[in-house]
């Protein structure tokens, strides 16, 4: 039969209601003639029917429990550990969005310094066409590998140029969406393994200097720590800090990829004095950060915001978007050679990018992805001839060597990363970095929340995984036959034919003679 | 948002009045022995009371006072119980040889109990939104 085990709620309910009642009836009853000990329980469902009424006659908020009262509470208690019951018990090692435990597990082990190896086989479903890496039938030799370098700058012939010497970036995460052990133990590590950090939006980098080493200014929409009152740009103050030496480079963001196109607010409830002080912002009232540069309206008043930038910190500049619409970017990239001022980076962030707090539809439904966003903005450039002219930095989900190696044969010149660090920093994928309660003490202000992140012993997991992933870079290398990173294309990856991702496989810069 | 400072005072009252009462019950205070006696619970049951007291009187001395307040008027639910259906009124006075004096600590005692009641359900509904679960359908 059918409905045999079909469960009537409604009648179930009653019985419920009915049922603490009679229940509390009974203990009061046996707490009165055989122990006293009996009316705890008595004492306990006076309460629960107490409750049981208001829930039932008196609230209007909860129709579950208006019409079923206590047992729905069942249904409320379950759905809110529901996500770490799935996280901890129900989600396979591959599901896990936006990284899977075995993604995450790899990064882990990376940063502890554990050998990362894996018996048997992938745990990736093959079925489902990824983007893979192509090796090559005659994998160069270690000996021959030539170190990585990268200049930035070097177009315009600088002396400030900068010459990146390994693969791998600390992407922009604010102070402010990252508490100050996290800012300095990040820091610290970067500055031990060699790699740049970017600053992020959250104004003067007091705690990144603390820690020295080489950083990217990140000047965002709001022009945190280099603004003045209405929130345009203060030349003094970004001359001040470009002059400061540990300031390489300058990022100006445009856009992001959890949030193209979306500025924010920061409610007074949260500027405290340290955050205003770096910020350079009032207390006491809202900040907003624009969605754009006051100073932008279209491409002549962008590229010339961008030349004077330049000119200003007299350090390689260079711009921060997630790919919207590529005719804007074409008029864009004529503007520039128009007026000869051509960017010294361009750092492309895909639309599965991270965020310290977006709203979901911008997270999920705006941008395009990295790798397709990637090639294109490679091609463009290509074909505007200004790609020699700049370089291309990539961030989105760049967390493995795998991954890292795909953006870099897809036209990206240095990989950032934001999560893979926080993962490396000991992030367990809690997804509460907006609400200032990160369990890991990574995305918050509380101090007993930070107290367990030791800044000395996560610099060192930070060290420990840039020196794998750079170690997963020189062996991929080696596979796919090439010596050096930028010898990397287009040839060196395979693109399934999938529907978003068929026109990039018919590129034209695909093709190429094999070395 | 500034916290009324009437809840903050209720919760100071209940509090330390709950911590007396845990250290009466502790110390095997006569009035206490004799109540538990009559309630067939002495020792054992005196001492888990007592404990219980400590713990509401803790709680409501700290950011833990919604669930404190709820402790609390469980165990003055007890209590009210106990003095309704065994103990009567007299029995507060806690002099066995003088059975009818209904004033002195007799009186005492029951204004506490109505005292920590009224200001525990005070805190309880103030702060009914900070308990676990059920908080926000309250
Ligand atoms: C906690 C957090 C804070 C971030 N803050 C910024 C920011 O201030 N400015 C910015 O341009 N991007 C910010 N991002 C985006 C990252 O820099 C990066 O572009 C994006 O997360 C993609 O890299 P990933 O997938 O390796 O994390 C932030 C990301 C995270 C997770």
């Amino acid at each position: 039969m059918s409905t045999a085990l079909a469960i009537d709620l409604e009648k179930m309910a009653r019985a419920a209601n009915v049922g603490i009642v009679v229940l509390c009836g009974l203990m009061a009853l046996a707490g009165h003639y055989v122990s006293f000990y009996f009316h705890f329980l008595t004492v306990t469902l006076i309460f629960v029917v107490l409750l049981n009424y208001y829930w039932r006659h008196v609230q209007t908020r909860h129709a579950l429990l208006a019409n079923f009262g206590w047992i729905a509470q069942f249904r409320y208690i379950v759905e809110s550990v529901g996500p770490e019951l799935r996280q901890y018990l129900f989600a396979s090692d591959t599901e896990e969005r936006p990284f899977s435990r075995v993604e995450r597990a790899e990064v882990y082990r990376k940063a502890k310094g554990i050998d990362a190896s894996e018996a048997f086989g992938s745990l990736l479903d093959f079925s489902r066409s990824d983007i893979k890496v192509r090796h090559s039938f005659y994998p160069a030799d270690q000996a021959d590998m030539k170190p990585f370098e990268v200049v930035v700058g070097a177009a315009r012939g600088l002396a400030s140029a900068y010459t990146i010497r390994r693969p791998v970036m600390i992407s922009a995460m604010s102070y402010g969406s990252l508490g100050e052990h996290a800012v300095r133990a990040l820091a610290r590590g970067a500055k031990r393994a060699g790699i740049v950090m970017n600053t992020g939006e959250g104004g003067f980098p007091k705690y990144h200097l603390m820690e020295g080493g080489d950083f990217i200014f990140q000047l965002g929409t709001a022009k945190f720590g280099v603004r003045d009152e209405e929130g345009r740009l203060d030349e003094t103050k970004l001359a001040e800090l470009a002059a400061l030496e540990p300031i390489k480079m300058i990022e100006i963001k445009f856009s992001q990829g959890a949030k193209p196109g979306k500025g924010g607010l920061l409610p007074k409830e949260k500027i405290t004095p340290k955050i205003a002080e770096l910020r350079t912002v009032p207390m006491g009232q809202d900040v907003v950060s624009p969605a754009h540069h006051l100073e932008c309206k279209d491409a002549a008043s962008t590229v010339a915001f961008i030349g004077r930038i330049q000119r200003v910190s007299g350090l390689p500049t260079g711009i921060k978007f997630c790919l919207g619409r590529t005719d804007e970017l074409r008029a864009l990239l004529r503007e520039m050679k128009q007026q000869d001022t051509v960017p010294d980076f361009i750092t492309v962030d895909g639309a599965e990018g991270g965020t310290g707090a977006a709203p979901k539809s911008f997270m999920d439904y705006v941008g395009l992805p990295l790798f397709e966003a990637l090639p294109l903005v490679d091609d463009m450039l290509r074909e505007e001839g200004l790609r020699e002219r700049l370089v291309i930095f990539a961030a989105g989900k760049l967390i493995s060597p795998g991954k890292q190696m795909q953006a870099l044969s897809l036209g990206a010149d240095v990989v950032y990363t934001a999560r893979g660090f926080m993962l490396a920093l000991g992030c367990i994928q809690a997804l509460e970095c907006n609400r200032n309660t990160c369990p890991v003490g990574i995305a918050t202000h509380h101090p007993h929340l930070q107290k367990g992140l030791d800044i000395e012993e996560k610099a060192g997991r930070v060290v420990n995984y840039v020196e794998a992933l750079c170690q997963g870079h020189r062996e991929l290398l080696s596979a796919t036959g090439r010596t050096a990173t930028r010898d990397l294309n287009r040839q060196n990856v395979y693109l399934p034919v999938l529907s978003g991702t068929a026109a990039l496989a018919a590129l034209p810069n695909g093709e190429e003679a094999v070395a | 948002m500034r916290r009324p400072v009437l809840t903050y005072t209720a919760q100071a009252v209940a509090g330390l009045i709950m911590l007396y009462a845990a250290l009466l019950k502790f110390q095997g205070a006569p009035m206490s022995v004799e109540a538990f006696s009559a309630l067939g619970m002495e020792p054992t049951g005196r001492y888990l009371i007592g404990c219980l007291e400590l713990l509401a009187g803790l709680m409501l001395l700290s950011p833990f006072a919604a669930l404190g307040a709820m402790l609390t008027a469980g165990v003055m639910c007890g209590a009210v119980i106990a003095h309704a259906t065994r103990l009567g009124i007299s029995m507060a006075s806690g002099d066995g040889s003088v059975p009818q004096s209904t004033l002195g600590p007799g009186i005492f005692a029951l204004a506490a109990l109505g005292l920590v009641i009224v200001c525990a359900l005070y805190v309880l509904i103030s702060r009914r939104k900070e308990l676990p679960f059920i908080g926000d359908t309250l």
